[in-house]
């Protein structure tokens, strides 16, 4: 039972690696500070609930990283942060979240913008990205839990735009309007088990509403897709 | 008619959220609007339809028939889920 700490969200995590699935977070992710913020660890109770949940077969090691995503998740909005599902990309230190129910297209944007951009677009998480919220505005981080891409970075970068993805035989962006941003968070963001946590959650998904530029991405699986929508979201201010 | 279980209501933006405290509650939580949000707070109390319609007449510059339209609708929302009993 090796116990590392781990360098999530700007916090030093402590993760018991219990079951094989922790260590494959990679070196990036280990923290040279072994004096952990808090920890977080998973029992065989917390396993078999997670087999519940999952719809196919599941190694331990597999359920115990979902696991621990889990158990993490429910402790970050009492330290002003939220896991939300969605692919976070930085260009210039300006963030962006691309989210979507999954399978809608998030990663094929992503790729696209990839494409794009090259060199100049790093994308911070694929999955499963930290919001953290300060005084400053909205940190998004990367984190280990990134989806089958691979997309993971111990970077952060600062989150200005929100953007919903919608499958569209034509490329479109127009504003979401808050009332639909508020119904896009509830279904993307991470649902604390505890109802005064979740409360808290709320009130840092205001925060997004509130502060970021939200928009509607109709997207196809072309380059122009991602040429309209970075068009419409950073002004073009790229040189392509 | 009162709400069967208990919540925490959230403003989000210009959303309302309720979040159930009660673990046997089916929904974890219900989004509505500002109107929503008004009717909603009453039925924390034992309440009938008309105390609602008219409260909701003296909060709101609206008339008799929108009223009762929005009360009935949102009535229907919230029994649907099945988190309103009617013997209190």
């Amino acid at each position: 039972m090796k116990n590392t700490v781990y360098s999530i969200a700007g916090f030093n995590v402590e993760i018991k690696d219990n079951f094989g699935g922790i260590k494959s977070f990679g070196k990036k992710y280990i923290s040279p500070d072994k004096n952990a913020d808090f920890s977080v660890s998973v029992t065989k109770a917390d396993i078999i609930r997670e087999k519940e949940l999952c719809t196919s077969e599941c190694s331990a090691a597999y359920l115990e990283r979902a696991a621990a995503c889990r158990k993490l998740a429910n402790l970050l909005p009492e330290k002003d942060c939220m896991l939300i599902h969605g692919s976070v990309i930085d260009v210039n230190g300006i963030g962006t979240v691309f989210t979507a129910p999954s399978g809608t297209g998030k990663t094929t944007h992503t790729l696209l913008w990839k494409k794009l951009l090259g060199e100049k677009l790093t994308v911070i998480n694929g999955d499963k990205p930290i919001l953290r919220f300060t005084k400053d505005g909205i940190y998004a981080y990367g984190t280990p839990w990134c989806g089958k891409e691979g997309f993971s970075e111990n970077k952060y970068t600062r989150l200005k735009n929100l953007c919903l993805i919608k499958r569209s035989d034509t490329n479109r962006v127009y504003p979401l309007s808050r009332d639909e941003a508020v119904s896009v968070l509830l279904n993307e963001m991470f649902i604390p088990e505890d109802p005064y946590i979740f409360s808290k959650s709320l009130e840092l998904a205001d925060r997004i509403v509130s502060e970021c530029s939200l928009y509607t991405v109709e997207c196809n699986t072309d380059i122009e897709a991602a040429k309209i929508s970075h068009s419409a979201i950073y002004g073009g201010k790229e040189n392509l | 008619m009162k709400l069967k279980y208990n919540y925490l209501t959230n403003k989000v933006a210009d959303s309302f959220v309720a979040v159930s405290t009660d673990k046997i509650c089916e929904h974890k939580f219900i989004k509505f609007n500002e109107t929503g949000a008004f009717i909603f707070e009453m039925l924390k109390s034992d309440v009938t339809e008309d105390e609602i319609i008219s409260a909701l007449l003296k909060e709101y510059e609206i008339d008799n028939e929108t009223a009762k339209d929005s009360v009935r609708t949102f009535l229907k929302y919230v029994s649907d889920l099945g988190i309103i009993q009617y013997e209190c």
